[in-house]
């Protein structure tokens, strides 16, 4: 495994993380154990969560128990990292208002939501904690304040912001310096694949500017990117969180990617997430490995260097959608 | 004429600009002073230029003077402006490339005093009112270009600092740097190319820009002439051609043919719709019209005075080419294709 230093912080984070949202459907709870030993392993150290992963309907599969009776991917993953909490670098999120109205990024919901994490992951502090969406009710301000307070108490280590903006990361680390706060955000976790490259059109520059580390996830863009069987499942890409499949303009970049990735000896999966790992300001990409065959199969990426001419073949399969 | 203030400058600035990137080509310097005499007569007070402006290359075009033997776009509105400068909001912008020289370009100190006098001279003018920096400079900090603006501000040669081109993290960390250094050269304003077939402004811009009260000012604004008049297409020379670029893809005349239909139901001008929709964006605060007659500045500022109803500015925006907005503001992430969820 390949580390890389998040951000500002000076801790090293694997170059593949493990993501967890699946977990309780695709890995099972009893299978969950396995995807994360698996992980561990391979010297992956960086465990990404959130309070509504595993049992929220996002997640519901036919043949699964419905999503009240899941198990929350918090609980499982404290479960799988009992005995090894030290060795891991863990992140989780709050604020996701799409089955709660009372969800959101102010001081009182975020305080509940670290608690129940804390209890949920059986550990006393959160390495990285993430606003998981832009709370447009709560001002930036306040919710920065909160994690500052965390911070002082111990709870987390480090702020950081998921699907926000690249001018919100700016007014961000703005207002953490204007008030000499312990940390502005430190990562920026974004959508960002070969098949999405919004992330390039504002954040990459400014993470690299003000020295942020992006987090992508979906980094095989459901699936895809990785294997074109996934064409041939029921549960594949968007459809895994309830959204739809593939376009075909996706199905034909994914089949020169594919084209490419075997005259090279690679395995697809390897080509996207080496080519996402080469681009600027990535330290790391979230992967939902569903059994430990694919956490293998992902980790081996972080291994893989690519030449300049491969990258370049790669970036020019999507160019389209980078400006 | 309607107005709005501009960011908080507090100055007021009809809803129609005047852009002059083509004086001298189309329209000739007579007819220019022309165009600017009616857009002042019609309550136009704002006026973009730029120091490279109208003699540039990319201005050619079949039957005008070649860019050497053509004056500055600045000289021609200086000239127009006689006697009237008070009346008028006069924006200038820096960064093009201005000579052979290495410096002859940028952000820096050097570069922008030198053409801010120059512009100063062109325009026959002791101040200008907005100045922009044209687009971002990689190799000049904007700490060392936001400190030349506030020494402009407070020598009394510029009144307020726009920028141009520059991506709304930027614009933010302008704010930030103004902010933490107690510069006199925050930005009030950002122009950017913005109509109803281009809108990646509202991916970020637009949000940063109602969040700290900086005003968008779109420019290309009917999208090269495209959203004024479907005869363009006809036209040898028009959309980005004018600039050097090539021709209008389908997608973008289709829908063109769109807005052309829903104008005609509603018994309006084409151009009376796309500049009308666009005022009614988020912090828009002027388009700037590029006319090349006095007929189409007074078909262009008619359209500040059209007030569409919702239904019609909705039918409008439903229209776009792509989805515009980054995947999830409102209450919850936007379903179902746009994952709100890690992998």
């Amino acid at each position: 495994m390949k580390y890389s230093v998040l951000g500002p912080t000076g801790i090293r984070v694997s170059k593949v993380c493990l993501g967890s949202a699946t977990f309780g459907v695709a890995p099972s709870s009893q299978d969950a154990d396995g995807v994360v030993g698996a992980a561990l392993d391979l010297g992956i150290n960086f465990f990404d969560t959130a309070d509504v992963y595993g049992s929220t309907p996002t997640f519901d599969r036919p043949g699964f128990p419905p999503a009240s009776q899941r198990e929350s991917a918090e609980e499982i993953l404290g479960r799988a990292l009992a005995g090894r909490r030290d060795e891991v670098v863990l992140a989780t999120k709050s604020g996701e208002r799409r089955f709660d109205p009372d969800a959101g990024l102010s001081r009182r919901y975020v305080i509940q939501q670290v608690e129940q994490s804390l209890r949920r992951l059986r550990t006393d502090h959160i390495d990285v904690y993430y606003g998981h969406f832009p709370d447009p009710h709560t001002p930036l301000d306040q919710t920065l304040a909160v994690y500052d307070d965390l911070i002082r108490q111990g709870k987390i280590r480090y702020a950081a912001l998921s699907n926000h903006p690249a001018w919100q990361m700016t007014e961000a680390l703005w207002i953490a310096d204007d008030r000499r706060l312990v940390s502005g955000p430190v990562a920026a976790q974004v959508m960002y694949s070969l098949l999405d490259r919004n992330a390039e059109k504002e954040l990459a520059a400014a993470c690299t500017r003000f020295g942020l580390s992006i987090v992508p996830y979906a980094p095989l863009h459901g699936g895809i990117l990785a294997d074109l069987s996934v064409l041939d499942r029921e549960i594949a890409g968007g459809k895994r969180f309830g959204g739809p499949g593939y376009s075909e303009a996706e199905i034909a970049v994914a089949r020169e990617l594919d084209r490419l990735a075997r005259e090279w000896g690679l395995g697809m999966q390897q080509v996207s997430l080496a080519w996402l790992l080469s681009r600027p300001a990535v330290a790391s990409v979230i992967v939902g490995a569903e059994t430990p065959g694919e956490v293998r199969a992902n980790a081996s990426a972080a291994d893989i260097e690519l030449t300049a001419e491969q990258l370049d073949a790669v970036s020019a399969l999507t160019a389209d959608l980078a400006s | 004429m309607e107005y709005s203030v501009l960011g908080r400058s507090g100055m007021r600035v009809s809803r129609i600009c005047l852009g002059t990137a083509t004086f001298g080509v189309a329209p000739d310097p007579r007819e220019a002073e022309r165009i600017v005499d009616a857009a002042l007569d019609l309550g136009v007070n704002f006026v973009d230029t730029a120091d490279v402006y109208g003699n540039m290359p990319v201005f050619d075009r079949a039957g005008a003077p070649p860019a050497a033997e053509r004056e500055p776009a600045e000289q021609i509105l200086g000239r127009a402006l006689r006697g009237r400068r008070d009346e008028v909001v006069i924006a200038t912008k820096s960064n093009g490339i201005t000579g052979l020289g290495v410096n002859d370009r940028g952000l820096s100190r050097r570069h922008v005093i030198r053409q801010v006098e120059e512009s100063l001279r062109r325009l026959e003018t002791d101040w200008i009112d907005l100045y922009y920096a044209h687009d971002p400079d990689p190799d000049t900090p904007l700490e060392e270009t936001l400190a030349v603006y506030d020494d402009l501000n407070r020598q009394g040669k510029i009144r307020a600092v726009g920028l141009s081109n520059h991506p709304a993290w930027r614009v933010t960390h302008a704010l930030w740097v103004a902010d933490e250094r107690r510069l006199a050269s925050a930005p009030v304003a950002a122009e950017v190319k913005y109509n109803l077939v281009d809108r990646a402004v509202e991916r970020e811009l637009a949000a940063a820009a109602e969040q700290f009260g900086v005003s968008i000012v779109p420019y290309a604004p009917l999208h090269g002439g495209l959203l004024a008049d479907l005869a363009v297409l006809d036209r040898e020379t028009s959309g980005d051609q004018r600039f050097g670029a090539p021709g209008f893809p389908p997608a973008e005349i289709a829908l063109a043919h769109e807005v052309d239909r829903l104008s005609r139901e509603w018994g309006l001008e084409m151009q009376q719709v796309a500049l009308a929709w666009l005022l009614s964006r988020p912090a828009v605060a002027s388009a700037i019209v590029g006319p090349e007659s006095v007929d189409e500045l007074r078909a262009d500022a008619s359209a500040a005075e059209v007030e569409l109803s919702a239904e019609q500015l909705d039918a409008l925006t439903v229209l776009a080419v792509e989805p515009p907005a980054f995947h999830h503001a409102g209450d919850g992430p936007r379903q179902p294709s746009s994952a709100s969820v890690d992998a």
